[in-house]
């Protein structure tokens, strides 16, 4: 039972599909928030595992910044839901249509 | 210890890290849509089995970056947002917005086919396994940070603030002038 890098390649695609999924079959923005966080993971994890792979700590440094990043986007995005739900009374993105036409 | 051993619990630990991962995700994904919290739980379930194959690709910083970020501030975030917004059970869709959503899936499945295929043919290139050298470690990383990556981590820093300023900006009540 020998586990390298392959193993968790196949683990991060199948994590960033299962993210993907949820996004375009949810209609809850907090519900789909939480699969872009599921499929920002799945990026890590390819990430760091290359890291190891290749022996080098670069990738180890990119898995830190798009943490960061993903902290900063769940923070913006809930106040946008937040802002929206008041306006709106609702979070369901079927109801959501204010810029459509 | 011998390294046969060694290798069977390491195995035993990356299946059972990535298996709890998958799992937990497949219940945010689509059985939490009528409770918004019962997916917050199970997503810090699945941040913390990251966490564990973080631990495995000997990446101990980051496992417990994020089991501090992800699974301790984001979910209390996504906690607090869905106490604050106190959601009714989700009303059933509009029928005319069916022939969308089932778009929406066969573009996923999609890409899911083209994901597998790269994955394929990434299979062909005989990996060789992980080498022995040791890359993790706070002190390796916090060097490279300050370092080769400082222009980066400065920027981010101004992310942060943007996103700070942001977030209370949006959320703030609007009261109507007098």
């Amino acid at each position: 039972m020998r586990i390298g890098a392959e193993h968790f390649l196949i683990l991060s695609v199948v994590l960033f599909s299962i993210g993907m999924l949820g996004v375009l079959v949810n209609r809850n923005l907090i519900l789909i928030l939480m699969n872009i966080e599921l499929m920002l993971n799945a990026g890590n994890i390819l990430l760091v595992s290359f890291a190891r792979y290749l022996g080098d700590i670069s990738g180890q440094v990119y898995a830190f910044l798009v943490m960061v990043v993903a902290a900063c986007e769940v923070a913006v995005g809930l106040a946008i839901i937040l802002a929206l739900f008041r306006n709106k009374d609702t979070v369901d993105v079927e109801r959501i249509n204010i810029l459509k036409w | 210890m011998n390294s046969a051993v060694a290798e069977i619990i390491y195995g035993l630990s990356f299946y059972a890290c990535a298996g709890l991962a998958i799992f937990s995700a497949l219940w945010v994904a689509f059985l939490s849509r009528q409770n918004p919290v019962r997916g917050a739980l199970w997503l810090v379930v699945c941040f913390i089995s990251v966490a564990g194959i973080y631990v495995l690709l000997k990446a101990p910083f980051l496992a417990m970056v994020q089991i501090l970020v992800y699974a301790g501030a984001v979910m209390v975030l996504f906690v607090m947002i869905i106490m604050l917004l106190d959601l009714g059970k989700m009303e059933p869709g509009a029928r005319g917005q069916a022939g969308i959503r089932f778009l929406g899936v066969i573009i996923g499945l999609l890409i899911m086919g083209i994901l597998g295929i790269t994955l394929a043919q990434a299979w062909k290139v005989g990996w060789k396994g992980f080498g022995e050298a040791e890359i993790g470690g706070s002190e390796k990383i916090g060097e490279v940070l300050f370092t080769k990556y400082l222009l980066p981590f400065e920027v981010l820093s101004l992310l942060l603030l943007v996103a700070v300023i942001s977030a209370i900006y949006l959320a703030r009540r609007w009261e109507e002038k007098k």
